[in-house]
């Protein structure tokens, strides 16, 4: 469906790109929010990938590649972004209003909260290939293809990632454990 | 066998889809900033999907380096010809504006696009995305607006309708509403890290009260206004909770804790020129 929409953009049908803009809109902001964990960054990101893919349209030489094509162009607007703005040094962020349920429901908030931090570690090159793998659910060939990386590169940075992350995790557990010595 | 470890599948359920929507906002403002943005045609190199072979990458990395050479030469030879470079414009220089270091370009910004018009009866510019020279400005998206007198070196970090953040070096100062009345213990029975006990305060046209603490570990509560503020250890916080004609705003600032006592300072003088819109 998307094939015909995309080359009538890509001729320069402002109403086919804002259709495509609406279809990939949100799993666009759903990528950015994850690599970025701001909501008005990851709205910017969304922005300026739209008005760069709208502009490098009529060079997409493969129209069945539209999507991939600008996941890789969302994926370089969140590096800007995140260079833009790497001196913040901490976020706001919505969390629910009310408290656990239950013992389950607490564990579940700690290791949410664990994970968190240690995801915030990162930086956004290995954000940006943990959501391509977890959220997307690519491989490391597609990520490969996405991010026009060679593959066997595209499978080490997946495999540091998930290293670093474990690295985050357990730094965090060390810092935890440490705050938990001290309260005692 | 797919064998995934216990991190992996952390990361699945972290990452896992929460049926996040882009506010229509920025979709209509993507589009009008579309309407007047023109598309590349012809010229440059279609974007390709395959990765380029690593010989190819090295042929092309030496033409580049080549043609930097030559390139740099050729401005040397040119400048070794003219007897006074031409100095750069002062006013280039004194303008605080990214956009004036930027080349020209018909394609409005993104973000530029991203602040509504300010409306008339507010004093003041808008807050703009970026450095901000010393001035007054308002919100425009964060409403109701905020207005203040600024001195120079604050940027523009953020703006939606739920935040309002601006930053200075290492300090940042966020605005968020609350939707509760003001009460002491909204902020000082949620905030973790045993914050000193809060005290009145009046900061410009507003009353409310001020606490501070320091962040040690997880995520720190400030209110139950859905707003949770997550900062690294040993970062000092300051949080000021006024009431805005019965809306509570909840202003949080953050800074290394070598840094705090003078950023409380500091952005005590700005709030203090708080203002009421008209």
């Amino acid at each position: 469906m998307d094939r015909a929409i995309v080359e009538q953009a890509a001729r320069g049908d402002r109403d086919a790109f804002g259709a495509l803009a609406r279809v990939h809109g949100d799993r666009l902001y759903a990528i950015a929010l994850r690599i970025l964990h701001d909501t008005s960054r990851a709205e910017d990101a969304v922005q300026q990938a739209l008005i760069n893919a709208w502009r490098e349209l009529p060079r997409l030489r493969d129209a069945d590649r539209f999507e991939s094509w600008l996941h890789r162009i969302l994926v370089n607007a969140c590096y800007e972004e995140s260079r833009r703005t790497n001196e913040w040094t901490s976020q706001i962020r919505a969390l629910p209003i009310e408290g656990p349920s239950s013992p389950d429901e607490s564990r579940r908030l700690a290791e949410q909260d664990e994970i968190d931090r240690g995801f915030r570690r990162l930086p956004p090159e290995q954000r940006a290939i943990l959501v391509l793998h977890h959220y997307l659910g690519l491989t490391p060939i597609e990520i490969a293809g996405t991010l026009g990386i060679p593959d066997g590169t595209a499978r080490s940075r997946l495999h540091y990632a998930h290293r670093a992350m474990r690295a985050a995790l357990e730094a965090e557990s060390r810092s935890a454990a440490a705050a938990e010595e001290l309260a005692q | 066998m797919n064998h995934r470890t216990a991190v992996e599948l952390a990361l699945d359920r972290y990452l896992a889809d929460r049926g996040e929507r882009l506010p229509d906002r920025v979709l209509e403002e993507t589009l009008t900033a579309i309407d007047h943005t023109p598309q590349r045609r012809g010229a440059g190199l279609p974007w390709r999907l395959q990765p380029m072979s690593n010989p190819l990458k090295i042929a092309l990395a030496v033409a580049l380096v080549m043609a930097v050479v030559v390139a740099g030469s050729l401005l040397l030879q040119r400048q070794t010809a003219l007897p006074v470079a031409a100095s750069p414009s002062p006013s280039t220089l004194a303008s605080p504006s990214p956009a004036a270091s930027a080349p020209p370009s018909s394609t409005p910004s993104p973000r530029a696009t991203s602040v509504p018009s300010p409306a008339p009866s507010l004093p003041g510019s808008a807050f703009a995305a970026g450095p901000l020279e010393a001035g007054t400005y308002h919100s425009t998206a964060f409403t109701p607006s905020v207005i203040a007198t600024l001195p120079g070196g604050w940027a523009r970090a953020g703006e939606d309708r739920e935040l309002l953040r601006l930053k200075r070096g290492n300090v940042e100062l966020g605005f968020a509403h609350k939707a509760a009345a003001v009460a002491p213990a909204d902020a000082h029975g949620t905030n973790r890290g045993d914050p000193n006990p809060p005290t009145p305060v009046t900061l410009g046209a507003f009353s409310g009260f001020e606490t501070s603490t320091t962040e040690t570990e997880g995520t720190l509560y400030i209110d139950e206004g859905l707003r949770a503020y997550d900062a690294p250890p040993g970062t000092g916080l300051h949080t000021w909770v006024l009431d805005v004609d019965g809306r509570v705003l909840t202003i949080i600032l953050t800074a290394p804790m070598a840094e705090i006592d003078a950023a409380v300072d500091n952005a005590r003088a700005v709030l203090e020129t708080l203002a009421r819109p008209g």
